[in-house]
This record gives C-alpha cells, structure tokens and sequence, in this order.
C-alpha cells in the first residue's frame, strides 16, 4: 500500500458511498433472482407474463415494505420479532374504528396503535437497554394478543360504504397501470434508503450496528437511535398492515401470524445484510424480496405444494448467509 | 546439532531455540529485519525495546501466529517451519501474552485443560482426573486456589500464574511472558520473580519481553534489544547498566536529535482545570491544570487509575467529588456528547471497542464525530464529507487504497492517525489522549509524535496518558506520575531523569 495507489482527489464522487454497500454482496442474489427468471420462463410460459409479474409485485409490496422496515433493526444488529403481531393489531383496530368512524379515524388508530407497540419496544431497548430478542419477543406475544382480544378472535368484515372503497384503493387500487400498495412501497424503498445513505440518522444506525461504544464514543446518542430504529421498523409494520388489510377489507386478527415475519427477517438476510449489525442495506433487501417472492410464484406455477415452498425458502437463508460469510472470510 | 551456537558464547548446551535472519513485513512497513535471537536450556533471556520495535512480532511469529517473510526457526537445533500456533504448542512453545487467554466464566481447572479435556471411556469430562491434575499444575506453580474458582474471580497476577500453568501443562520448554508484570501488584511480581527462576533452574527456557529496564536486571541472564525491528545485539546483563540500556533501546541517532528539536514554548492561558478530582476505586485527589500549547503526560502502570480519569474527563464516567473547569467555568459532563460540545476529544486506548467503527469505511470514521458539519437542511452533503475526508488522509500522510476502505483493514498506526483525523474535525480544542502509539508500528510512531505536538502547536490543549517511558519524556512538555489513583510527583524540565519517574509511578514515591 504505497502513497501511488491514491485516489486523485477529485476523482471520487458520491457515487462511490452507494457503490461500496451494494457491492458485492448484491452478487449473490442478483444471480439467484437470474437464474429463477431463466428456469422458471422455460418451466412455465407464463411466468414472464406481465399480469404474473404484476401479480407478485402487488402481492410482495406488504413485504417490502416490513423487510424496508425490519433492515433497520437488523442494521444496528437487533431484530423486530413484533412486526407480525403489529400487523395483526393495526388490521383489527384499523378496521374496527373504521365500522363507526370512517376511514380516516380508522387509519389514525390503527397507526397509533401500530407506533404504539414500537414505541413500547424503542423504549425498553434504547432506555431500558434490553436484548431486542427479548423486548420484541415479548411484544410479538403482547400484540397478537391484544389484537384477539380487542377483535374478540373474529374477523371485522361489512365495512360501511364508501370508506370500504377507499380503504380497498389503498390495498389494492390502481394509478393508472400502477398498483397502489406497490407505488407505496416504492415510495417507502427510495426514502428510507436516501435516510440511510444521505442522513446523519442513517450514518448512526451503521455507527451503532457497528460498534455500540465506538457510536457513544463519538457522541452520538445511541438510545435515542435504537428508539428511532423500532419506531422505523414498528411504522412499517402498521403500514403493511393497513395495506394488507385494505386488501382484504376487513380486519384480521391473524393477518400477521403467518410466516409474513419469518419472510421480513429471511428477505433482509438473503440480500446479504449482516445478522452482526453494521453493514448491509435497504436495496439488498428489495433483492432478497424478490427472491422469495419470485421462488414462491415460481413454485407455486411448477405446482409445488406450500410445504416444500417451505424448505426451500429455508435452505436460499441458509445458503446465502453461508455464501456471504465465505466472502467475508476471503476478505 | 550443537554446532550452531554463536560465537562468543559456550558451545553448548544446545540452544532450546533459535532464530536467525527472521524478517517480516506488514503492508507498508518492515516490522523485523534480520533479527538473531538464541534461548539456552535454563536460561532467562530478557527481549527489551520500546513499543513498536518488534518484540511482539518476534515473539509472535515463534509462537505461529504470523509467519516469517525470510530467516530460519530451530527448535532444540532442528529446523522448524510453525505454520500455526498449534504446532508451536505441540513443539513445547508456551506464549504467555499481555491480555490473558483465559476464559473468565469457566473454572481454573476448565481452563488448564482446555481444548485438551481429560475424558472418561464413554466420553464425558474426567472431572477427577482432571482437577488432580490441575492440583498438581497449580502446586507447581504456587498457587493456593481452588481449581473450581472461575477465572473472573481472580486477581491479574493470579491469572498470570494460572497462564503459567497452563503452558506447563503443555510441557512448554520455552516460556515466552511478555510484559508480565504490567497489570501486577508489586507483592505478585516478585512472586511471578520467584517462579520464573525455580521455572529457569528446573531446566525451562524463559523469554523475558518488558520495555522496563529496572525490573530484569536482578532476574535475566542475558537481553537482547529490538530498536526499530532489528538487533541492536545481544549482551550479559552484567555487562549493561541502565544508561546504556536507554541508549541502545532509543538508538543513538534519535536521542541527539530529540533534545535538540525538542522546542519547549512557555504554557498559554489554563484551559482545563483539575481540582481534586476523584472517582470511588479509580482514582482520588486529582488536581491539575493543562495549559494552551501544551503537551501534559500522565505517566503510571496499568491500572493507576489514568484511563478512568480520562474517561471522566470525556463524560463517559462520572465524578464522585471535585471539580473540572473548562476555561475558568466549572462544567457538569453526563456523556461524551457534552464533553465533545465543550469542545474535547478523546482518543482512546482501546481503538477496536472505542476508537473506530471498523466495518465503515475510513470517510464516515473521520466525519463520524462531526456529521452535523455536513448537513443541509437535513441530508448530509456526501461530496463535501469525502473532499474533507480527502483532504485529512492527505495532511495526516493515512495509507489507505481509498476514503472507502473499511478502516478495519489499515495498519494500527494508520488506524491511529485515522482516530486524530476523527477528532481534528471536530471543534476540540483539549486532546485526551490514551496511549497514543498502543498497537502502532514501528514507522508511524515518530509521525504520531509530530501530529501530537502539531496539535500542541496550534494552540490546542493535550492531556496524554503513557506507561511507554521513552514515549512520556520524548512528548511530554510536563510529565505528572500517577500512582494508585493519585498523583504523586511532577516532572518538568529539559531531561527529566526516567528512574525518578519510575520511582514514583512503582511505589508512589514523591519525586
């Protein structure tokens, strides 16, 4: 390493600080997303059509949007174990209100009680400093719960007219030949990765992923960042949650028990972001979602039953986690 | 063979080990270069340099752990190529390094055989097998304690003993301490004495590695010093006093040109203001005043107290009583965030935990304490961060490919300059630094040197902690030594004389 191996100054550009976050672990996947595209066009004529692909598009934007959210918590090395339960409670409380008092107060309360909950678990881990394990294991129980208990466990469904409408639009609904929820996903994918590359905000969350005391060290208030982390990840919950509920037109008291929160954490980890915090992105993520969503379609056109769908999915975690880690070691 | 023996000295016995030609280079800078070393049966052999002159490479690279660029490793006369620190264990070559090896939340007796547990036929743990064994390893070594005790529970020089075991448990015939007694109480370290020459006399080779001239004389038969990465030779302890010691470790050329560059300007205006600082356990009764323009050293061993002063200065640690004033106005300091608004920095002694975020690059690590420097109306200006970012790794020389290197991957000096460029870019105005040249090699010292005192220069404020004796007078404008937790002499002065110091840091003695 001799003073001629220099960048001339002038020579760098900002570019640069996005180029050295998506390389080269997008490799990986990109390669993944590929050769699905390949074997599954030639397995079913139908899968490069553009109502399939739309399809998957509108079925994936509720989980963009959670991964969005949940790449923070893995950032600062941490994770969101409640963003199911979130989207469970913001389904029966959005819906619910909505039966008496019309949409807009339907969406307040459903978002209130989705920051609600990230609020509780931004607390207990940037305050009261517990394992993000622990906290959000404990809310994920709490949440689900409350929202049995405030649905009385059944579903909301007769939703007055025109809210009804409006509600579906946002689920649903289309912007000329954009799909809505999609259009809002995108939206959410461009502004949390400019908070994350162009932000002080985003700089501390890699700063804290990165090492919690080198982060205090430099001044920069760590528990307030973990607070912000858990409100960005828990609000992204309560967004996919009013979307998929929208979808449905009634409220849900198991819209998020299934494998949705399993996905978020899987998709943020097959785009290659780091379980150990500090290193990894927002655009890794939308990659490592349009594998799984991609492998399901595909999947699911081949006519391979959910319960294999499962195995596979598993093993693309296991597998990209091993790929990354060799890089890593060859560093 | 016995016939490689250097001569000058008897021809046998046999050398237990040897080193010849050893050369070894990290990127950007020659650690070793041609060194010579031999260790006899029975012999304590003292390795002597200052920080960075390549006493932990050396000792490094026979115990496996890096391996030689060119030269020649013999064991017991045969040629040996350590690939790994597995086959230097297997070889008898037992590392007893600064920061233990040992794992604090298992036992005593766990740690003396870990990896190599004692087990019965079926496969469990031998527990009585192993803790008689682990008796007897303690016995050797003059222990009292309970092989059950779990490491956390020990005192520092009861860790070392258990170290020792632990190498002779390996059947170690070479015995590598280094800096042994850094972190011991006087009464431990003549205990750890006491050992070492029962080890030496039972026929064990013992590899002494210290930058402390005054405790090896009575103990070593023989020191080899290390001076920039080579052999300044190799000599009987008898035939060395310590003048000649601080001559040959420092290299002549540099001692001459130290004093005469070494321009002392006349203290500014009092910046911070100590007044009987104290800290339950940590320390007590710290008064100073740091002046503009000044280079102040705090000087003691390992655990004087000195980086819990520092870290109380910087707000990561509260005070117990007294007071700080910054600027004639006494200051409260809840976090580093307050401390950074009145506008100090600290440089830490633990770069990796506190110093650096090693996976981001070496752009965001220099902005990191200054972002708010770069913002325009709430997004950051990345162009301006990386032009500034440029413009530091160029005034401070930082040998990196790019400003978008992980900082992980620079050398320690390097990564020590990077830490000064974090804080140049900050408002601070008073510089704390922690051992500033603690895992620096050898070439980035001196240029540390002169950044430090360039900070001085320019009206800055340093409070620096050593225990690096040629480093505390070659920096220090005034030199306070710290003894458990207070401060008991002041050195000021054209050549303060280093025995005096050491004096006062070892048994608190008021100069």
């Amino acid at each position: 390493m001799t003073s001629g191996t220099f960048d001339k100054p002038g020579s760098v550009l900002p570019r640069h600080w996005v180029l050295h976050r998506i390389e080269p672990a997008i490799f990986g996947p990109s390669v993944a997303l590929i050769a699905m595209a390949l074997i599954f066009s030639i397995a079913s004529p139908y899968f490069l059509t553009r109502t399939n692909i739309t399809n998957v598009l509108v079925q994936s934007a509720p989980l963009l949007i959670l991964a969005a959210g949940q790449t923070f918590a893995l950032l600062m090395g941490g994770l969101d174990l409640s963003q199911g339960s979130i989207v469970s409670l913001v389904s029966v409380v959005t819906a619910g209100v909505l039966m008496k008092h019309g949409i807009v107060l339907g969406g307040l309360a459903g978002f209130a009680a989705g920051f609600g909950v990230a609020l509780v678990n931004g607390l207990l881990i940037g305050r009261a400093r517990i394992q993000p394990f622990i906290v959000t294991l404990g809310t994920l129980y709490m949440a689900a719960g409350l929202a049995m208990v405030y649905s009385g466990g059944s579903s909301i469904f007769g939703l007055p007219k025109p809210d009804v409408d409006y509600f579906f639009w946002f689920g649903g609904g289309f912007i000329g030949p954009v799909p809505v929820p999609v259009l809002i996903a995108l939206v959410l994918i461009v502004s949390t990765y400019v908070v994350l590359t162009r932000t002080p905000f985003g700089r501390h969350v890699y700063a804290v992923g990165g090492s919690e005391s080198v982060a205090m060290m430099s001044g920069i208030e760590v528990g307030r960042v973990k607070i912000a982390i858990y409100l960005v990840s828990g609000g992204s919950a309560a967004l996919a949650g009013f979307l998929m509920s929208g979808r449905v037109i009634s409220g849900q008291p198991l819209l998020g028990a299934g494998d949705i929160l399993l996905q978020s954490i899987g998709a943020v980890i097959i785009g290659g972001t780091s379980v150990f915090g500090g290193e990894g992105g927002v655009l890794r993520t939308v990659l490592g979602v349009l594998v799984i969503a991609f492998m399901v379609n595909g999947l699911n056109l081949l006519a391979i039953d959910t319960f294999s769908q499962q195995v596979i999915v598993g093993a693309i975690i296991i597998l990209s986690v091993w790929v990354n880690s060799l890089r890593r070691h060859r560093a | 063979m016995t016939g490689t023996a250097t001569a000058g000295t008897p021809v046998n016995p046999a050398p237990l080990l040897e080193v010849l030609g050893l050369r070894k280079t990290f990127p950007g800078v020659v650690a070793l270069d041609a060194v010579d070393f031999d260790l006899k049966p029975g012999e304590i052999h003292a390795l002597l340099g200052a920080n960075g002159a390549g006493k932990s490479t050396l000792i490094k690279i026979v115990a496996g752990f890096y391996r030689a660029d060119a030269g020649d490793i013999r064991i017991a006369g045969e040629a040996v190529d350590l690939r790994d620190t597995q086959m230097a264990r297997d070889r008898g070559i037992g590392v007893i390094y600064q920061d233990f090896a040992l794992v604090p939340h298992l036992s005593v007796a766990e740690n003396l055989f870990l990896g190599r547990e004692w087990v019965t036929r079926l496969g469990f743990v031998d527990w009585r097998r192993t803790r008689a064994e682990a008796r007897e390893l303690l016995d050797c070594v003059g222990i009292e304690i309970d092989g059950g005790a779990r490491v956390a529970s020990l005192s520092m020089g009861q860790r070392q003993l258990v170290e020792i075991a632990k190498a002779l448990g390996i059947n170690a015939k070479v015995l590598i301490l280094d800096e042994p007694t850094a972190s011991l109480s006087r009464g431990e370290a003549e205990r750890l004495f006491a050992l070492i020459r029962r080890l030496a006399q039972s026929g064990v080779g013992i590899v002494y590695v210290s930058h402390r001239i005054e405790e090896i004389a009575p103990l070593v038969n023989r020191v080899t010093i290390l001076c920039d990465g080579r052999s300044v030779g190799t000599f009987p302890v008898a035939a060395l006093d310590r003048r000649k010691v601080v001559a040959l470790i420092t290299g002549q050329e540099r001692g001459a040109t130290e004093t005469a560059g070494r321009a002392r300007c006349p203290p500014g205006t009092p910046v911070l203001e100590l007044d009987r600082l104290g800290r339950d356990r940590e320390f007590d009764d710290v008064s100073l005043t740091l002046h503009r323009g000044e280079i102040l050293v705090l000087t003691g061993l390992v655990g004087a107290g000195r980086t819990e002063l520092l870290e109380t200065l910087f707000g990561a640690r509260t005070p117990h009583r007294g007071e700080i004033r910054i600027a004639g106005r006494p200051v409260s300091l809840a976090s580093p965030r307050d401390a950074i608004r009145m506008g100090i920095a600290l440089i830490p002694e633990d770069r990796r935990g506190q110093g650096l975020a090693m996976l981001m690059p070496v752009a965001a690590n220099i902005t990191l304490a200054s972002l708010a420097r770069f913002v325009r109306c709430f997004f950051l200006n990345l162009r301006r961060e990386v032009q500034h970012a440029q413009r530091m790794i160029a005034e401070l020389a930082i040998k990196t490919p790019s400003p978008f290197q992980s900082a992980g991957l620079l050398s320690g000096g390097n990564q020590q300059k990077l830490v000064l460029a974090k804080w140049l870019s900050t408002s601070a105005r008073i510089f704390l630094l922690d051992e500033p040249t603690q895992g620096v090699d050898v070439g980035a010292k001196e240029e540390i040197y002169r950044l430090i005192r360039d900070i001085a220069a320019a009206g800055n404020a340093v409070l620096a902690v050593s225990s690096d004796l040629e480093e505390v007078i070659e920096i220090g404008d005034r030199i306070l030594a710290m003894h458990r937790g207070r401060i008991v002499g002041e050195f000021a002065g054209a050549r303060p004389e280093p025995s005096r110091i050491v004096d006062a840091i070892t048994h608190g003695n008021a100069a």
